[in-house]
């Protein structure tokens, strides 16, 4: 395939630019572009033509997304073409040239299926892979294969592509690792499945401890039997070892009882009884004896007792005078400082109304208080005062500027000139104005026509068959459309008919032609028997048959006339013969039945065939009269134009583009007479104004045609006009302004002065009561009050002290009296006393008093209180005495002195009594259930000596063999239940073997993994080895030769060599037969070496695959001058063959190439 | 009226095989998933009050040792005697190889049949009669139906029986026997095992294999459990099945044939997922990726499987409860490689010599030695499961070989020099 031009309609820079590449040779294209010209944008429209847009580009600075589209033309090499263009589409994006959507299957023909990566990869090179291709072929140190491979897979870095397998492999898995992902996961498997059977249970472990569980229950519950037993009999012994002392015991008790004799049974308490009531009468006689004497004490103490208890009485009085003496004593001691303090007022008071009113005395004060009722007043108009005066001043003032702006204003409009009134002009100006540009119009209008008329004369000209100017044109009488319709309706229904005949008359010739081939051919292959020969041949054995039949049975002679049947041989002969040949010609007609028909058929079918044509001759024959007939009847329509006409068809073209063209003509006509009007209309206007203008006083009016001017001028008058008529305006306004401002002026500094009379009206007033002689200031007349307030204050005060000494006289005089009448009562003789030792004298008397008084009734209750006792005693005296009565009663005595006797032997009957039924508790306590009976039985069975030694066998025998024994089974029964429990069907190795088999997933699927990579890294080695093998020799060859020429000889090719391990290596050749390894090589020869390699694949690949554009991006950017142009020899050579489109932005190479001599086709394309 | 649930290869205790424990895993969602399908069964049973159940075989796993699931089996039938249920339990292939079963006692209403000839349980509440014969050892190659007894026409007869049939894709051919043979013995119904996709053989007589009642690979894939039959004078009036698994498993194919960047990949992934999920009556998923189609992202895919897996566990991952098992690239480029690179390209012949590869047997050692050594570490157990390591089967041949030649592909094209 081959591009033959890439149309950049819309991308990057470019708009509608066109790149051909129509050489003759697939040729070798250089696509020069300086920096920012668009070389990388039209490398990318390249690519987006074959392969589609992706998805982002940075080509839509001008144009946006949607408006991308590139086209082009391939042609592959079977000289197929295709026109297409792509736009930027995910669907779709394929269209053709009339924007229609095309099948992406069109361009497989031409992309042969080549992918993108593949094509960029197989058919692109650029710098930057040449140079990484270059330093690969180092890296691998010339390594044949992987050189080869790589230039012909368009790979650079092989290499890169194995070490990552084997890298991603290694890190997967290791022999003899720990840390690759495999070697990990596997010892993570065999831990969890330590795991699984450490937490698994074998049925076998729960057969065995269920059972091991069951006989240590049964053992231990016998043992536990035996240990029951054996506990019994030691009981039962230990029971009797300690009944055997007690029950001598009771034997014991029970015969001292037995020794007492008879009792006097008393109730339990007797003896207590006897001992309280004992002790009760010896406790009331001590009793009576001290009170008795306690009493006496008492009487004696209390008469020696004496007071004053009138004083007691007036207790109260007398705190009430000790409270009173305080307040008393104070106010002796202020009455004369506040008697000075009010002299000193009065003197003040008097001072200030000296000031005031020196004219009065104190006396008289109270006439000026209703002044002071005024106060607020005076205050009041004071303040108003000033606001009175003020406005006064300030309405004066007013008042005088406004006089003077009357005066200016009058000044101002005295001076204003006249002014006209512009109504007619501006009507006029609005007349013409409405009419429009008219001037720019009318210029324009011309203009057109003129162009129009121009055009239609060259229009008229192209048309052609005639000629004449344009109003000749409109003269002309042209024939019309529907005849030059008909005209053509008849020519191509003659034509039609002419092709018609040719066509029929063409078939029966080849048809004609075919059948007389198919009898000649029937013909050639032999003679084709005919029913005819057949009844000649049948007849003439018939004519035979009768002469040989006449001869045999009617013995006729018949030797003429078989004579005559055949002159050659004797009849008989002659009659086999034809016997023979009528079987022969039946056979044939039966056995070549099909070929006689078909020769039979041919036959007849070139016989109609014939006719046809003869007809077919006739026909045309009447279709060329009809043509000659019709040929005149068309130049004769034509005639009053003057013309010899085409075909209808044409003429009917024609006849369309003349109508067209007369109409156009019409229409300019039309337009030349609208201008003549609007030249007359503007002049009316523009007279109109001027006259307008004259009559304002404006003389100087333009004389141009054209009414612009003179508009403008109009307008200037009529903006002065305007203004002046402003200014008048803006006067009277002022005028008006300041008249209205004088008057007011003069109403406000009426109304001031009434308001300033009426206040003094209201001041006098206020002043009336103070009675001043002069005239005083509203703050002097404030002063004065003031003053005359603080006298009034003064004389108050004054007035409250003299209250408060008339209080205190009063007070000391009452005390006096009411202290006077009480010692009357209690003490006449401290009268003579002053008043306050008298009180204090009265408190010390009282104190006295109180005191005995408390002490006297003190001794009386205590006097009371043991009256009371006495009685009591005597009382419990008295029923002690009849309860002893009652004790010797009951214990039968007459004396209380038998009573100790009785009671002694009562008290040693409970004793025993006590003693026996304790120790008959004890034993059966011991017996724990045995009857005492019983026990005594069991005693006396055995031997008492011997109970100690049996109990300790027994005991021994529990504590130390079975005891320990059943410990020990209990201890087996624990831990079987444990482990037991432990085997609660857990599921832990279930869940451990989950993980076990989640591992084992992980596991197979790095494995299948390792084993992918591995496989490919060993078979991508394999193919290289392989490739080489099988390629060295030829592409070896030929990169040989691109070598040669690309270092311009400086190498003579390339040869295949063994390195230090025998692998085979590439190494560059000298002309002198040295041999140089690729380490030795320069970088820039290097990259030649790759791009020889390139090449030489290319080359190679062109034996068996079609050629695709070798797309080559700026790759000589490090190439010396010599060398770049040896590169552009070699590219020019290959694009004999294959088409080769390379992108530089270095003029230089563009120069170079064009030196190139005879080398392919060149073809620069400059961006 | 009767009531009884039929089930079978419960396989307690087994291990859901191909899943891959990594982060964000649903690791919880599925421990122990054959044990709480058994409860969940268990469960059924009590809340629908069912007379009896039965246990077509394979109630354990053969290779599994460990006593516990006996004796969790054993605490589970607890339940059902304290329910007043019976249990009746024929042994099949799994079952006849475990040790447990020997050796676990169980409660006094579980009923396990004799593996010696065919025993008959009549249940005379119920006017039900059970005909059953347990494995004696694990391959019973021999027609155990055919000695079953004739049916007793007083009673409702229920046939129980481990069996392949006449062979069942998959499965392993035990006690075979005909359909026909079946049918002869006049039973009402017969309660099969042995087969893990639920399947109802005959209508009539009732012929159902329920399938097993948790998936445990990729290839038991869709809604598993038990069968339940009402029965009312001697009729079967309804037979339902009930899901009990808790984990589901699905296979996800997308096509990706409009696929053009990796956005769209994951969004079509993404969409697939949700839908499965729908579907998945809110049960933990494990689910098998498989994408298809010839899209434009085919060589991207290939160059980086393992990130792209990541990538779609995430996507898995964010949907909480979808284990993503493996991630088969199946998808394939617009045009043949072999028409884009002619025949006489390195690259051709590369892809030549990958189809002409073998592959087979120790063909594959003798090539990458390395791979001996990575067989001998593995542990057995990968070779023994049902997609053996290094599988020679054509088919897996003709997998890998496909996948080397892509491998490759795509790296040479996506590192080759032109990126």
């Amino acid at each position: 395939m081959r591009l033959k031009r890439l149309d950049l309609k819309a991308f990057g820079p470019f708009t509608d630019q066109t790149l051909e590449f129509n050489s003759e040779e697939p040729g070798l294209h250089i696509i020069f572009g300086p920096n920012e010209a668009g070389k990388s944008s039209s490398l990318r429209a390249l690519k987006a033509l074959l392969y589609g847009f992706p998805q982002q580009t940075p080509d839509n600075f001008i144009h946006n997304y949607d408006q991308l589209l590139v086209g082009g033309c391939l042609e592959n090499s079977a000289g197929e073409e295709i026109i297409f263009q792509r736009r930027k589409k995910r669907i779709g994006d394929v269209i053709d040239e009339a924007g229609n959507p095309l099948d992406l299957g069109v361009l497989a023909p031409f992309l042969h299926g080549v992918e993108p990566e593949i094509f960029e990869s197989l058919y692109g090179i650029d710098h930057e892979i040449l140079v990484r291709g270059g330093k690969e072929i180092l890296a691998q140190k010339g390594e044949v294969g992987q050189a080869l491979f790589a230039a012909g897979a368009g790979i650079s870095s092989l290499r890169e592509v194995i070490d990552q397998l084997e890298k991603e492999a290694a890190d997967l898995f290791k022999s003899a690792g720990q840390l690759p992902e495999i070697n990990k996961a596997v010892k993570r498997f065999k831990e969890l499945q330590k795991e699984v059977k450490a937490a698994s249970l074998s049925s076998k472990d729960w057969k065995d401890h269920q059972k091991a569980l069951k006989n240590a229950e049964a053992e231990r519950a016998s043992l536990e039997k035996e240990r029951d037993h054996k506990n019994t009999e030691s009981n039962r012994l230990d029971r009797l070892k300690q009944a055997i002392p007690e029950l001598a015991s009771l034997k014991s008790w029970q015969d001292q009882l037995l020794a007492l004799g008879e009792i006097i049974l008393l109730n339990p308490g007797f003896a207590e009884m006897h001992q309280q009531v004992s002790q009760q009468m010896r406790e009331a006689k001590q009793q009576l004896q001290r009170d008795t004497d306690r009493q006496g004490k008492l009487e004696a103490k209390r008469k020696a007792i004496s007071f004053n208890k009138e004083l007691l009485n007036q207790a109260e009085r007398v705190d009430d005078f000790h409270q009173r003496l305080g307040e008393y004593r104070k106010g002796q001691k202020d009455r004369p400082e506040r008697n000075g303090m009010r002299i000193s007022l009065r003197r003040e008071a008097a001072r200030l109304l000296q000031q005031v009113r020196p004219d009065l005395t104190l006396d008289d004060v109270e006439t000026l208080r209703p002044v002071l009722v005024k106060k607020r007043t005076v205050q009041t108009l004071s303040t108003q005062y000033e606001a009175t005066n003020q406005k006064l001043t300030l309405s004066q003032k007013q008042g005088k500027s406004a006089e003077q702006e009357r005066k200016d204003v009058e000044e101002g409009l005295a001076a204003m000139p006249e002014v006209k009134e512009p109504q007619s002009l501006l009507q006029a100006v609005k007349l013409a104005q409405k009419a429009g540009d008219v001037d720019a119009q009318l210029e324009k209008s011309r203009s057109d026509v003129e162009l129009n008329k121009k055009e239609c004369l060259v229009e008229l000209k192209r048309i052609g068959l005639w000629s004449g100017d344009l109003t000749a044109l409109m003269e002309l009488s042209l024939p019309l459309s529907e005849t030059v319709q008909q005209f053509e309706n008849s020519y191509s229904e003659i034509a039609n008919e002419r092709r018609e005949i040719e066509k029929d008359r063409k078939n029966a010739e080849k048809e004609l032609k075919n059948a007389r081939a198919e009898v000649k051919k029937v013909e050639y292959a032999g003679e084709v028997p005919s029913e005819e020969e057949l009844a000649q041949t049948r007849e003439k054995r018939e004519q035979g048959w009768q002469l040989l039949r006449r001869q045999w049975f009617d013995q006729e002679d018949v030797t003429e006339e078989s004579q005559f049947y055949d002159p050659e041989q004797p009849l008989p002969e002659s009659y086999e013969g034809y016997v023979g040949q009528a079987d022969l010609i039946a056979d044939r007609l039966r056995r070549e039945a099909d070929r006689v028909a078909n020769a039979a058929g041919f036959r007849a079918q070139v016989e109609t065939l014939q006719e046809a044509l003869a007809e077919n001759g006739r026909d045309k024959e009447t279709v060329d009269l009809r043509a000659r007939e019709f040929d005149e009847a068309w130049i004769r329509v034509w005639q009053p134009v003057g013309i010899t006409p085409l075909s209808p068809k044409e003429m009917s073209g024609w006849l369309a583009e003349m109508d067209k063209l007369r109409f156009k003509v019409g229409n300019i006509f039309k337009k030349e007479q609208e201008i003549g009007r609007d030249v007359k209309r503007r002049k009316d206007l523009k007279q109109e104004v001027q006259k307008e203008l004259n009559s304002m006083g404006e003389e100087r009016t333009p004389a141009s045609e054209e009414i612009g001017t003179v508009l403008i001028l109009a307008e200037t008058v009529l903006e002065r006009i305007a203004g002046q008529k402003t200014d008048i305006e803006k006067l009277k306004e002022r005028q008006e302004k300041a008249e209205k401002a004088f008057h007011q002026a003069k109403e406000d500094i009426k109304v001031a002065q009434e308001a300033l009379t009426k206040w003094q009206e209201q001041w006098r007033k206020a002043l009336l009561g103070l009675g001043l002689k002069d005239e005083v200031s509203t703050l002097e007349a404030i002063d004065l009050i003031e003053t005359l307030q603080s006298c009034f204050d003064n004389l108050k005060e004054a007035d409250d002290l003299k209250k408060r000494i008339d209080g205190i006289d009063r007070d000391a005089v009452e005390l006096e009296k009411e202290v006077k009448a009480l010692l009357e009562k209690v003490a006449p003789d401290m009268l003579a006393l002053p008043l306050d030792q008298t009180i204090l004298q009265l408190r010390t008397m009282l104190s006295q008093a109180q005191k005995d008084g408390t002490l006297y009734d003190k001794l009386s209750e205590e006097l009371d209180s043991l009256q009371e006792e006495v009685s009591a005693a005597e009382k419990t005296l008295q029923s002690s005495n009849e309860q002893m009565d009652e004790l010797l009663r009951i214990a039968k005595c007459e004396k209380s002195e038998d009573l100790a006797a009785v009671i002694g032997k009562f008290t040693e009957y409970q004793r025993l009594q006590e003693k026996i039924s304790d120790t008959e508790a004890i034993l059966a306590k011991i017996g724990a259930g045995v009857q005492l009976e019983e026990l005594s039985r069991q005693a006396a069975e055995v031997n008492a000596d011997e109970l100690p030694g049996l109990i300790e066998s027994l005991r021994r025998d529990i504590e130390e063999s079975i005891n320990p024994e059943i410990k020990r089974i209990s201890e087996v029964i624990g831990e079987e239940n444990t482990r037991l429990a432990a085997m609660d069907g857990s599921a832990k190795a279930a869940e451990t073997a989950e993980k076990m088999e989640q591992e084992l997933a992980r596991i197979r699927r790095l494995s299948e993994r390792y084993t992918l990579l591995k496989l490919a890294s060993k078979i991508l080695q394999q193919e290289i080895e392989r490739y080489r093998e099988e390629h060295q020799d030829p592409v070896l060859k030929i990169a040989s030769g691109y070598f040669n020429d690309l270092t311009m000889g400086s190498f003579a090719g390339l040869r295949t060599d063994v390195d230090d391990k025998g692998e085979p290596i590439l190494v560059g050749v000298r002309p002198d037969n040295l041999r140089l390894t690729v380490e030795k090589m320069s970088s820039g020869t290097r990259d030649q070496l790759f791009l020889a390699l390139r090449l030489a694949t290319l080359e190679w690949r062109l034996e068996t695959s079609e050629p695709m554009p070798f797309i080559v991006d700026d790759i000589l950017i490090n190439f010396d001058d010599d060398r770049s142009k040896a590169t552009l020899t070699v590219l020019a050579d290959l694009s004999k063959k294959n088409q080769v489109i390379l992108f530089t932005h270095h003029r230089q190479i563009m120069q170079e190439a064009k030196s190139i001599k005879g080398k392919g086709v060149i073809q620069i394309h400059e961006l | 009226m009767v009531k009884f649930i039929h089930t079978a290869d419960i396989h307690l205790d087994s291990q859901l095989k191909g899943l891959e424990a990594h982060e964000d895993a649903p690791v919880d969602e599925i421990r122990g998933a054959t044990r709480r399908a058994f409860d969940n069964l268990i469960d059924l049973t009590i809340e629908e009050e069912v007379d009896f159940i039965l246990i077509a075989g394979d109630l354990y796993d053969g290779d599994w040792k460990d006593y516990n699931t006996g004796l969790f089996f054993a605490s589970r039938m607890g339940r059902l005697a304290k329910a007043g249920i019976k249990v009746f339990i024929v042994s099949g292939n799994h079952d006849a190889a475990s040790q447990i079963t020997k050796a676990m006692p169980l409660p006094d209403n579980v009923t396990f049949f004799s593996a010696r000839k065919p025993q008959s349980v009549r249940l005379d509440d119920f006017g039900v009669i059970i005909h059953g014969q347990s494995y004696s050892f694990r391959a019973v190659t021999e027609n155990l139906a055919s000695q079953y007894p004739q049916n007793d026409p007083n009673y409702f007869n229920i046939g129980l029986l481990h069996t392949s049939l006449t062979g069942r894709e998959g499965h392993e051919d035990y006690a075979p026997c005909t359909l026909d043979e079946l049918k002869s013995k006049g039973y009402n119904y017969w309660a099969l095992g042995h087969v893990h996709k639920r399947e109802i053989v005959s209508e009539d007589p009732l012929i159902v294999f329920p399938g097993n009642i948790q998936g445990r690979h990729i290839k038991e894939t869709g809604a598993k459990g038990a069968t339940l039959v009402t029965v009312e004078d001697g009729h079967i009036t309804e037979v339902e099945e009930r899901k009990l698994d808790v984990l589901r498993w699905a296979t996800c194919q997308v096509d990706l044939s409009e696929c053009e960047t990796s956005e769209m990949v994951y969004d079509a992934v993404r969409q697939d997922f949700e839908q499965e999920l729908d579907q998945a009556d809110g049960k933990t998923l494990a689910l098998r990726l498989v994408l298809t189609g010839r899209c434009p992202v085919h060589a991207q895919l290939l160059d980086r499987t393992t990130q792209w897996t990541e990538e779609f566990r995430g996507i898995a991952a964010g949907f909480g409860d979808v284990w993503l098992e493996k991630v088969k690239f199946q998808t394939s480029r617009k045009v043949s490689l072999v028409e884009i690179f002619g025949v006489d390209t390195p690259i051709a012949g590369l892809l030549q010599s990958i189809q002409h590869l073998e592959l087979d047997g120790d063909t594959i050692f003798g090539l990458v030695p390395e791979l001996s050594a990575l067989k001998s570490k593995l542990p057995a157990e990968i070779h023994s499961s049902d997609e053996p390591f290094l599988d020679p089967s054509p088919d897996k041949i003709a997998e890998l070989r496909t996948e080397v030649q892509e491998l490759l592909i795509a790296k040479l094209l996506q590192h080759g020099g032109t990126r």
